[in-house]
């Protein structure tokens, strides 16, 4: 079962140790253009096949799925982070009048506000409204985190004082912040929630979860649709898609993430259990780039 | 050696919040490397937390280093000989979303 990572993984070494630098061709490896990237183990490509191949991973993670159907109502979840800025524009460009093989369900966008919980975040809101109600014009749906919770106070209390370590913290927020998109989503009438989980951050995210006991709810977590709400099933299409790939389509088209720090930032990478696997996964992935497709298996 | 340097994705808090940086490197002996510019950035404009930026002699795993719009790992990574006027970006890829 592990062959085939070993041998890439082999195949890798061998390439970096080689020392001579012309092995690692600076030709895209499909048309003869100069790479800008390189994918995977050692697949360099041209600006132009690299956007093919995402946009092609994208559109082919879902259609093969089948999992929408023609004009059901589907809530975009957007933090404002790259990974669903890239799922943003994708999907705006996949429903466009002009896309091949156009997307056939109708999309509406969710925001949670965090803002209370970050103190200098205070235009994200602004520029998120700026950018899809204005920009793009779809139907933007804003939920502040401290909403509907009791007794007036606000998330950020209730994060500091009923919780003692940010691995709670991390994993209260993640909690709070699929509830909200929930009960946004059934207000609406959308019967998926579409997330910008990618493969690296799932990748971190089942080991954490395993190290936490969770080792039941990992095939779910991970899935790329994920039915363990009744009437809202999410849906996962980066989750072949690693967070590099993300980093360059954004640079590539010139999207810029609205969004860049949560509540683990700035905090070292053994603040949490998540970071400690995030650090793990990408540390690895650099010296082994299967280490991701590993772990899903 | 005149370069410009940006940093995204969050990377840019640990440089007082500011995303492009135009710079000016000292002439030197030996030719300014990846490996030489993080050191001086180490040095000169990491405002905090140096560990969150750089590991070791490279840059923290997680982070992607385009050298004018191309991956690193196409020149020679950390020993890529650095030419004025270069544009080269830091991306933090550590945050979700």
């Amino acid at each position: 079962m592990c062959q085939a990572n070993e041998e890439d993984d082999e195949l890798f070494q061998s390439l970096k140790s080689a020392g001579n630098k012309a092995t690692i061709s600076r030709k895209c490896m499909s048309c003869d253009q100069d790479a800008c990237v390189i994918v995977r183990i050692a697949d360099p490509m041209c600006r132009k096949c690299f956007e093919e191949f995402f946009i092609h991973k994208f559109r082919s993670t879902i259609s093969k799925s089948n999992v929408f159907e023609r004009g059901e109502r589907v809530l975009l979840a957007y933090s404002g982070g790259p990974s669903s800025t890239a799922l943003l524009h994708l999907i705006v460009d996949g429903l466009s009048v002009n896309a091949r093989r156009r997307l056939q369900f109708q999309a509406q966008v969710a925001f949670i506000d965090e803002s209370s919980l970050y103190p200098d975040s205070n235009d994200v809101r602004e520029k998120v409204i700026d950018l899809i109600k204005n920009q793009l014009n779809y139907p933007l749906h804003i939920v502040s985190i401290d909403e509907n919770l009791d007794n007036e106070s606000n998330f950020k209390d209730l994060l500091f004082q009923k919780t003692k370590s940010m691995t709670a913290r991390e994993e209260l927020i993640r909690r709070r912040r699929l509830k909200l998109l929930f009960d946004i989503a059934k207000r609406e009438n959308c019967t998926k929630l579409i997330t910008g989980d990618n493969c690296t951050k799932l990748a971190a995210q089942i080991l954490s979860d395993m190290a936490q006991g969770k080792g039941a709810h990992v095939a779910l977590e991970c899935n790329f649709t994920d039915t363990r709400n009744d009437s809202v099933t999410i849906v996962r299409p980066f989750r072949e898609i690693m967070s590099k790939e993300i980093a360059m389509y954004n640079r590539l088209n010139s999207f810029e993430s609205l969004q860049n720090a949560d509540i683990a930032t700035m905090s070292g990478p053994q603040s949490s259990i998540f970071k400690l696997t995030e650090t793990l996964v990408n540390d690895l992935q650099r010296q082994f780039p299967s280490t991701v497709s590993t772990i899903f298996r | 050696m005149h370069l410009t340097l940006e940093f995204a994705g969050g990377a840019e808090l640990l440089f007082g919040k500011q995303k492009n940086h135009s710079i000016d490197l000292p002439d030197n002996n030996s030719p300014w490397t990846i490996r030489t510019l993080l050191v001086w950035i180490r040095e000169n404009l990491l405002r905090e937390r140096p560990e969150l930026f750089i590991q070791g002699d490279s840059v923290r795993p997680g982070i992607l280093v385009l050298i004018n719009d191309t991956d690193w790992e196409l020149f020679d990574g950390l020993n890529y000989q650095l030419k004025a006027n270069d544009n080269i970006l830091f991306v933090s890829t550590l945050h979700g979303g």
